[in-house]
């Protein structure tokens, strides 16, 4: 007979539950509410359930104007448009610079390898805040093309801004680079760990069928580690969704993300928590759709395994 | 498990100095300087202040700090990886 678990730990379980589920729920519930039920204390789960919050956050793509807005202030759909952009082309990014990488350091011998292995961990240990100056001055003043110089040459004189030369700051791609760079060494640490269990002897099969090394990589190390690539994926594209400090002091106008708009829409007088709600509701869909496509990713590499039959 | 549990706080520790958006959104360091963490006041020295020197100059420290902690982890599994080969080694022996 099985023993009956302590009823403490079912109280232990539902209070865990509840930290972890009640914010969001709360989230939920706000982003429905207008300011003044939020703020009004009349607590409780009776109010008039208003989409008005989701039009206020929303109303750059709406193709009809919101009665209650006569000015679309908080551009939404652009940032993120923006976070789309930057989170997906980073994560593929990392992932492709990556797994090479990590294939590199577990089956090749060369000079300095377990230097680079560890290098690539003790990276993995800096802050953002402690590459923000640097980065900041870097992407502002070094990283430029100058419109007198050699690549100036091919470039329209639109390129250009104020001074004759373009930087990275303020560019999409600037932010890519940063997050790339970021992610790469925890990347690599994963998929080091999934490439060292691919057999060695599976390699020297393809390589005896005629197998070019590119090809032993793509189509039999690649389909291998797709769960650990899976996984990857899934952390790289949180961090790259959800980082604020970085992305606050390269991105300008037209490249801010999500978490910075939201964190910009709190101003000193007036914090429309309706709208942050929405906002934050609609800023948790994306990771929460990768992460179930990627997550199905894992289950069939489970499946499929290297021997069959 | 102890071993294990060693160097998981370790990393864990590591990982609690990149916490940075939560107080910069929830308290920005206030009441007064209660709350504040180093790498709150680097980011608040550089994009506040605009002193990218003094800002630059703190992150070292920062830097220094986590690479000694890193460093104390590696030290930390080679000293217990090299001590579990030892009392394998012994185990054999006595046999």
């Amino acid at each position: 007979m099985q023993e009956r678990a302590n009823p403490a730990f079912y109280a232990l379980l539902v209070a865990l539950i509840f930290m972890a589920v009640g914010p969001i729920f709360l989230m939920f519930i706000n982003s429905f509410k207008l300011d003044v039920d939020i703020i009004g204390g009349t607590t409780g789960l009776i109010f008039l359930p208003t989409i008005q919050n989701y039009e206020t956050a929303l109303c750059d793509l709406l193709w009809y104007e919101p009665d209650h807005l006569d000015f679309c202030s908080l551009k939404f759909g652009g940032a993120f448009i923006n976070s789309l952009i930057i989170a997906l082309i980073s994560t593929a990014l990392t992932l492709v610079i990556g797994c090479m990488a990590a294939y590199a350091l577990v089956r090749f011998n060369f000079m300095g390898r377990d230097t680079v292995s560890f290098t690539t961990l003790m990276v993995r240990m800096v802050p953002p805040a402690v590459l923000l100056v640097p980065v900041f001055g870097l992407w502002n003043n070094n990283f430029c093309i100058r419109e007198d110089g050699f690549a100036g040459m091919f470039l329209p004189e639109s390129f250009f801004g104020r001074g004759g030369e373009s930087c990275l700051v303020g560019t999409h791609g600037g932010i890519i680079l940063i997050y790339v760079a970021m992610n790469l060494p925890f990347v690599i640490w994963i998929l080091q760990s999934f490439i060292v269990q691919v057999p060695r002897s599976l390699e020297e099969a393809a390589r005896v069928d005629g197998a070019g090394p590119f090809q032993v990589f793509f189509l039999v190390v690649l389909p291998l580690i797709k769960p650990g690539l899976a996984a990857a994926a899934i952390f790289t594209f949180r961090i790259a969704w959800n980082e604020y400090l970085l992305a606050s002091a390269l991105s300008d106008r037209d490249t801010r993300t999500v978490p910075i708009l939201i964190v910009n829409n709190m101003s000193e007088f007036n914090v429309e928590w309706g709208v942050i709600m929405a906002t934050g509701m609609l800023l948790a869909i994306p990771p929460i759709i990768f992460t179930l496509v990627a997550s199905r990713q894992i289950i069939t590499g489970m499946t499929a395994g290297a021997v069959k039959g | 498990m102890m071993p294990v549990l060693v160097v998981t706080a370790l990393l864990r520790l590591i990982d609690a100095f990149k916490v940075l958006e939560v107080i910069l959104v929830m308290t920005e360091g206030g009441p007064g300087l209660s709350t504040e963490i180093v790498a709150l006041r680097i980011s608040r020295t550089a994009t506040e202040f605009r002193e990218l020197g003094t800002a630059a100059a703190m992150s070292n420290y920062l830097l220094i700090l986590l690479l000694l902690f890193t460093i104390g982890m590696f030290t930390l599994t080679r000293l217990q990886e090299a001590r579990a080969k030892r009392l394998a080694r012994q185990i054999q022996e006595d046999e």
